[in-house]
Formats: structure tokens, C-alpha cells, sequence
């Protein structure tokens, strides 16, 4: 006993090596985030219905108010209302007198966001496209940075909402371009300058190029600058929430190419 | 009341250890803290970080989709060479190099092996100073109006101040006029893209007026090629310039991670800066 160290002392210090050891190159109790989620895809409470029931969801999580002009109450405005149902009321003030509504029936498949049928149809989607356009990867490669969606088992359902939104508002952003032209053309049409024209007529042509420019034209960028918070507000609806930084990054991917309809499985 | 003697203490003195054991004792101690230190200092893994600072440290491992610089060109990335300006070490690319003396620069731009478009530009003179006190100045005066109005340009401070590369740079202003550069080179494009198909669509339209079937579709398959051609050929050039804006913030901060970068390229800017006077 007295040639050695006590062998108490030297159990003791190893354990503590180990228990540092362990300690430090483990991570810590809440390990499951990093590993991937078991927990069947199928199930009686999907990614969908347990996000609506986050706290920060309560207020208006399915209306937003959207406005051309940077002055709340000043300009255009869009008010757009989902219900529970589903069923989109977008009513546009595109001027101080003049309110248009417009009731949008959503595709049936937008209502399935959350479930395992739009994942594995966001999925198949994905495969088709990928090839084609390429960008796709690049939403895949931000949200797998982002733990919440690579947790929720619908990762490419989070993929597919990105994409239809940035096609929609790339075709928004051509759909407004070709109503400027034709504004233009109209008014062009109607200058003084055109004597074929009679007073009528010239008339007619200035009330329809108006028509468009306030009307048409405000829809759009209206339409245009709602696309990104209705992205948004599906995605929290989706992951329980999204950092500002993720939706900042998402926004910056460009699609070129028209989405088609998420075809179901 | 007898007082009893004290009797004798039980417990034996302890006999010094030996030399050996002492040395034996001393080794395991030091071996012991060595161990401890080892793993105190390898730092722990956090398996959960923050989704700021993932973006901080991540680069995404897909590639971009297309890379406008096909060719080997007097302004390709390839080399590095020595630039005027920020600090005398920092190494950039020959193309931001060649910015910075005010010379010009040239891409190529290849689609396929039969189109390629030569592109040769330059940027204004005043692009000799980027990176200097001067600038800065230059650049807080020309902001000025688009930080007050627009919430898009707040909006780069505000990414940019996120990113302590830039917040520390004492070039801000510098970084937020390049950007909204950036941003109203993007929105011509995208006219200009716009342009082209309404063009495209009007050719076809009247293309649809021939009556000869075959004729027909021999020009709507061409005018498609040619149209569809010139759009990717816009995009490239679209790509070149947000590339080129990303490698000068490079240079200007030392880096520009790809996810700080991707949150500036979604601000959508509603006007450009007021140009800074050239010297």
C-alpha cells in the first residue's frame, strides 16, 4: 500500500478524465435536435396542426395588410384574409374611393400544407424540377441550415412553398412590366398627335390606359409585395417560426420558370 | 476524581513515502492535469447553434447555378494580385484589382459552345478611391436621402452592422452605396429581361400569321432560340454583376460570408443612390 498510490486516488482521477472527457465532446442533454427526428412522418398531429397551436401564431396569423406607399394609411393598400376554410378575400383600396375585391379559391392541394400527402408531393416536385432548375438546391441548402425545418420532417414542403413564391413573383414582376408597356402603348395611341383619332376615342384610349396604370398596375405590385409575408406566414405556419435572417436569405434565390400546380400523390 | 493519564495515542506517525513512490505520485498528478486541461480546452459541441450564427459560419455546399465567367479573361478571378487601396496586404482578384486602377474590364459569356458574348466595361472613376475615408464620405452624403426614405437601404445597414467584419470596417456607407447600386442594375435587368420576352412573344405572334406550316414552325423554333438565348445571356450578365458586387464588399470588409450576402441580395431597393461625383 505504501510502495503505490492508493488506488482509490488513481480510480478517482481517471474517473474524472473520463467524466471531463465525456463532458466535453458530447453535446449536451438536448442531443435529439441534432439527430434526425424518428418520430413517424405519419400521424395523427402533423407539422401543420402542431404549429397552430404556437402562442405566436394568435395574432392574425392567416391576415396581412400590405401597402405600396411606405406611410401606413396613405396610398394603396392591400388587405388580404384567409379563412379557415381556406378561401383567400383580397381587397385592394387601389385608390381613396375605390375598393376591389377579389375572392381566390386556393388550389386544393395549398390546403394540405403540413400534411404528409403535400410533403411527399413537395418532394416529387422537387426531383422533377432540380434537374432544370438548379436553384432549387440552393433553397434546399438554406433551410437545411435551418434546425426547425430539418426537424419537421417537411423539409420539402418548406422547399416547395419557396419555390412556387419566387416563380409567382418572378411572373408577377413580367405580368407588371407588360402592363407598363401597354400603358404606354395606349397612351401613345392617344397623343394628341394621332389625328385619325376622334375626341371619343382618344378619350377612350387615356380611360383605359388609366384604368390599367391604377388599377392593373397597383394590383400587381401589390400583389408582387404581398407574395413575400404570405411566404412567411406559411412557413411559421409550417416550422413554428422563421428567423428573419432564413426568410432574408430564402427571398434571395431566383426561379426562373413558371411552378406548375403540386400535383397530388 | 482520578485524572487518568493520557493514554497513548492509537495512530502511528505515517512513515515518510520513498523517493520512488513520491516520483511515481507526482508523474500521475501532472498526467492527470494534463488530461484534465486537454479536454477543458477543446471546446464543447453545441449541437443546436442559433440559426444567426449558423448563417454566420455556413457556406452553403451547392454551387451556383451558372458562372458568368466561362473563359480565362484579362479580368477572371483566377489570379490574385495586389490592390490600391484599403490595406496594403489584402490580396484581391484581377478583375477587382483592375476596378480599383480604374482600367477596363472584359467577360466573356458562353452558353454554349457556338454563343459567346464579349463584354468589356468600366467602372466610374471615382471607383479608384472605394475603400478609402473619401469614399466613405462620399458614399454617407450620396445614402443620405435613400436612409432616410427607403427602408430598403436601413434595411443593408442593418444586415451589414450584423456582420462584424463590416460593422467594424468603418466602411458602411461605402458597402450600402455599392448595394443599392447593385439593386438598380438588378431592376433594369429585369426590365430589360422583360423587354425581351414581350418582344418574344409579339415575334411569335406574328410568326403564328404564316400560313406555310412548316415555314411556321421553323420561325417560332427560331425566334424561340434566339429569344431564349438572349435571356440567359441577361441573366449571366445579371449574375456577373451581383458576383463582381459581392467580391468588392470582399475586399472592402476582408470577407462576406455567402449567407450575409444572400440577405443583402433579397433588399429590394426602390431607387438607386445619387451618384457620387467623379474627381
Amino acid at each position: 500500500m505504501n510502495k503505490h498510490p492508493p488506488i482509490l486516488w488513481i480510480s478517482s482521477a481517471i474517473l474524472s478524465i473520463i467524466a471531463v472527457a465525456v463532458w466535453r465532446l458530447t453535446p449536451p442533454a438536448d442531443r435529439s435536435v441534432t439527430e434526425p427526428d424518428r418520430t413517424p412522418v405519419t400521424g395523427p398531429t402533423d407539422a401543420a396542426q402542431r404549429a397552430m397551436h404556437k402562442p405566436s401564431e394568435v395574432i392574425h396569423p392567416r391576415k396581412r395588410v400590405t401597402m405600396r406607399g411606405e406611410i401606413a394609411g396613405r396610398g394603396p393598400m392591400l388587405i388580404s384574409e384567409e379563412s379557415e376554410s381556406g378561401v383567400i378575400t383580397n381587397t385592394y383600396e387601389v385608390s381613396p374611393a375605390k375598393f376591389i375585391v377579389r375572392v381566390v379559391s386556393p388550389h386544393p392541394m395549398d390546403l394540405r400544407l403540413g400534411s404528409l400527402d403535400y410533403e411527399t408531393a413537395a418532394k416529387a416536385d422537387f426531383e422533377r424540377h432540380v434537374a432544370m432548375e438548379t436553384n432549387l438546391l440552393e433553397i434546399k441548402a438554406i433551410l437545411e441550415d435551418f434546425p426547425k425545418a430539418t426537424d419537421s420532417q417537411r423539409l420539402y414542403s418548406g422547399i416547395r412553398e419557396v419555390y412556387a413564391t419566387r416563380a409567382r413573383m418572378r411572373q408577377l414582376r413580367d405580368e407588371r412590366f407588360k402592363n407598363s408597356d401597354r400603358v404606354i402603348r395606349l397612351y401613345n395611341e392617344g397623343d394628341e398627335g394621332n389625328v385619325s383619332l376622334t375626341e371619343a376615342q382618344r378619350q377612350k384610349l387615356n380611360d383605359e390606359a388609366t384604368k390599367l396604370s391604377e388599377e392593373v398596375g397597383t394590383m400587381l405590385s401589390l400583389d408582387y409585395r404581398d407574395a413575400g409575408p404570405r411566404l412567411e406566414q406559411r412557413l411559421t405556419r409550417l416550422y413554428g417560426e422563421l428567423p428573419k435572417a432564413v426568410y432574408q436569405r430564402l427571398m434571395s434565390v431566383e426561379i426562373y420558370e413558371p411552378a406548375e400546380p403540386l400535383q397530388a400523390p | 476524581m482520578n485524572q487518568r493519564p493520557p493514554s497513548p495515542s492509537t495512530q502511528r506517525s505515517p512513515k515518510p513515502n520513498p523517493p520512488a513512490a513520491r516520483h511515481w505520485s507526482l508523474g500521475i498528478s501532472l498526467v492527470f492535469v494534463a488530461l484534465l486541461s486537454l479536454f477543458w480546452w477543446i471546446p464543447r459541441r453545441n449541437p443546436n447553434p442559433s440559426p444567426t450564427a449558423t448563417l454566420q459560419q455556413t457556406e452553403s455546399p451547392s454551387p451556383p447555378p451558372s458562372s458568368p465567367r466561362t473563359g480565362e479573361t484579362p479580368g477572371s478571378t483566377g489570379r490574385l494580385s495586389q490592390a490600391p487601396g484599403l490595406e496594403p496586404g489584402r490580396k484581391v482578384d484581377d478583375e477587382i484589382a483592375r476596378i480599383l486602377r480604374g482600367d477596363f474590364i472584359t467577360n466573356i459569356y458562353t452558353l454554349s459552345s457556338n454563343t459567346t458574348m464579349v463584354e468589356e466595361g468600366q467602372y466610374p472613376p471615382i471607383f479608384r478611391k472605394f475603400g478609402t475615408e473619401e469614399f466613405e464620405e462620399l458614399a454617407k452624403v450620396a445614402c443620405e436621402g435613400n436612409l432616410k426614405r427607403d427602408p430598403s437601404a436601413a434595411e443593408y445597414q442593418e444586415i451589414l452592422k450584423d456582420h462584424p467584419a463590416a460593422r467594424d470596417s468603418g466602411r458602411i456607407h461605402s458597402g450600402i452605396y455599392l448595394l443599392l447600386c447593385m439593386g438598380g442594375n438588378i431592376r433594369d435587368r429585369y426590365n430589360v429581361q422583360g423587354g425581351m420576352k414581350l418582344a418574344r412573344e409579339e415575334e411569335l405572334d406574328a410568326a403564328m400569321k404564316i400560313a406555310d406550316p412548316e415555314l411556321r414552325e421553323k420561325e417560332l423554333r427560331s425566334i424561340r432560340w434566339f429569344a431564349d438565348n438572349e435571356i440567359a445571356m441577361d441573366r449571366l450578365k445579371q449574375q456577373a454583376q451581383i458576383d463582381r458586387t459581392r467580391r468588392l464588399l470582399e475586399y472592402l470588409y476582408g470577407d462576406m460570408p455567402k449567407a450575409v450576402f444572400q440577405r443583402l441580395l433579397s433588399i429590394e431597393p426602390a431607387q438607386g443612390p445619387d451618384r457620387i461625383p467623379d474627381p
